[in-house]
């Protein structure tokens, strides 16, 4: 198990995911994101880290 | 523009390619440093000559300011024009695409910080024609365009920030045109120690008449895909690159402008079908090979890389050796190409892994959430900055663990990994005022564990 999963971040107005190399994988909208690499995350869209899914919304 | 239907195709079995003989091409360069007086440093670079492995013409946009900047551009493109005279008939082409630019990027990192907040860092566009087609590399947000006919169409997709949220349907392509930070670039020469250079898979097949423009973004910004054309037709590459450099004078030159017009005047082994070119509207195409683009913003700002995030880092596949998590990966850099229905990129190993996998997640994840909301239930208090960020959980178990999720402007950077040495986290690649870090909403409500059916 990786000690950090992923890393979240705001920028540019929108929020952003990195996957830090998990096990389990992180899902945006459905699809695994790419390890190292800044994906966003738009607002009302799901946002799975391994099994869990999470519904992100700015406001 | 004449397809004169007389190149023949090579006999000689695919392989890779073949230098052109120098009178199969066209190709004029002119760089000029616009027309605002705090940007007279030209800090834009190019390049264009025959190499043993085809004709090789670069573009690139120096960032850090003043003399960082240009010294950060002129270095990248003198280390990959230095690698393609080493390389020989035999070597392959994107392979020294690609370790060129990894090499101007390590060459450009070597110069260190310019000032205590800002490196020097350039873009790249790069590309090689030779027998086989044209292959294409870019690292930010210079492009190459290719006129095929009466059309256009990008070739590179930038790697930046507005780019990323049109493509994920958060930005329309005229909200991208005016946004204040599309000027983030997410990836640069010079930044890290690593750099993700994207390669095109396959080289463009051209035939004759196919014109490909190298431009960085002040002429991007200001010169539209369809002036890019109206001009590029009309005109021999060297009066075309001047035309161009003084189209986006005219419209304001608010940065550094470089263009670089190749013209191919026969065919590569792989013919493309012929196009009527004489008859039809002109026809501008926005997909870059298979994706989406957008023409870059007309903004008065300088590139700039898109706030870095310190912390763990994903060092890429080829890294070797410690590295610092400012040089690995503290530069996010895309993913290629998906877009928000994102089709099939399911990296599902086998069963039972996953299973474990699963179990182990469901651990981690719970940790995680309730590390991610205490620290912003600490932090709640302190911060005033806008948007809301609300990560609400289905319903579902969230059981405990090991494993978290690090609130992004965790600035000091607390996460496990090599620890950089003092106020290095710190020095992110901006070149211009940033606010501090990410701002992850005030208040972020942490997931509630759910009672549920999840074993």
């Amino acid at each position: 198990m990786s000690g950090v999963h992923a890393t979240l971040k705001m920028d540019v107005g929108s929020v952003w995911v990195r996957d830090e190399s998990s096990n389990n994988g992180t899902w945006v909208q459905g699809a695994r994101i790419a390890p190292g690499v800044w994906n966003v995350v738009p607002a009302g869209s799901s946002l799975r880290f391994g099994p869990v899914e999470f519904t992100v919304t700015v406001e | 523009m004449t397809d004169d239907g007389r190149t023949q195709p090579s006999p000689q079995p695919p392989g890779e390619g073949a230098a052109l003989a120098a009178s199969s091409l066209d190709c004029g360069m002119r760089t000029h440093p616009g027309r605002d007086p705090e940007k007279q440093v030209n800090e834009d670079a190019g390049f264009h000559r025959m190499t043993p492995l085809g004709y090789l013409a670069v573009v690139c946009d120096g960032m850090g300011g003043h003399a960082g900047g240009q010294e950060a551009s002129n270095l990248a493109v003198e280390t990959i024009a230095r690698e393609f005279e080493r390389a020989g008939p035999q070597d392959d082409v994107k392979e020294v695409l690609r370790r060129s630019i990894e090499l101007a990027n390590a060459a450009v990192h070597a110069l260190g910080h310019a000032t205590p907040r800002a490196r020097p860092g350039s873009t790249v566009v790069a590309i090689v024609a030779s027998e086989a087609g044209v292959d294409v590399a870019h690292v930010g947000d210079s492009r190459v365009y290719r006129v095929h006919g009466t059309s256009i169409e990008p070739v590179t997709r930038d790697h930046s920030a507005v780019q990323q949220l049109v493509d994920a349907g958060v930005l329309t392509y005229e909200q991208a045109k005016v946004h204040p930070e599309a000027n983030k670039i997410t990836r640069a020469l010079g930044m890290a120690e690593n750099v993700e250079v994207e390669v095109a898979r396959t080289a463009l097949p051209y035939a004759p008449g196919d014109t490909f423009v190298l431009c960085s973004d002040g002429l991007s910004d200001l010169v539209e895909p369809r002036d890019i054309l109206g001009i590029v037709t009309q005109g021999a590459p060297q009066q075309a690159a001047g035309q161009l450099v003084e189209l986006a004078n005219a419209r304001g030159g608010h940065d550094n402008i470089t263009a670089v017009v190749l013209r191919l005047r026969v065919s590569s082994r792989r013919d493309l079908a012929p196009t009527a070119v004489d008859e039809g509207p002109r026809t501008v195409v926005h997909t870059a090979v298979g994706t989406p683009i957008m023409p870059k913003v007309s903004g008065v700002r300088e590139t700039v890389m898109m706030t870095p995030v310190p912390g763990p880092s994903v060092p890429p596949a080829q890294a070797s050796g410690p590295q610092l998590p400012l040089d690995s990966s503290s530069y996010p850099s895309l993913a290629p190409s998906r877009r928000p229905p994102a089709t099939t990129h399911s990296g599902a190993p086998s069963r039972a892994p996953l299973l474990i996998g699963l179990v182990l997640g469901l651990l981690g994840v719970a940790t995680a959430l309730y590390v991610f909301y205490r620290y912003w239930q600490e932090r709640a208090g302190e911060h005033r900055v806008a948007p809301t960020v609300t990560i609400a959980p289905p319903p579902g178990p969230v059981p405990a663990s090991s494993a978290e999720v690090r609130p992004p402007d965790a600035v000091p950077n607390t996460a496990p990994g090599p620890t950089p040495p003092a106020g290095s986290t710190a020095a992110p690649v901006t070149t211009e005022d940033d606010p501090p870090l990410p701002t992850l909403a005030p208040h972020t409500t942490a997931p509630r564990p759910h009672p549920s059916h999840h074993p």
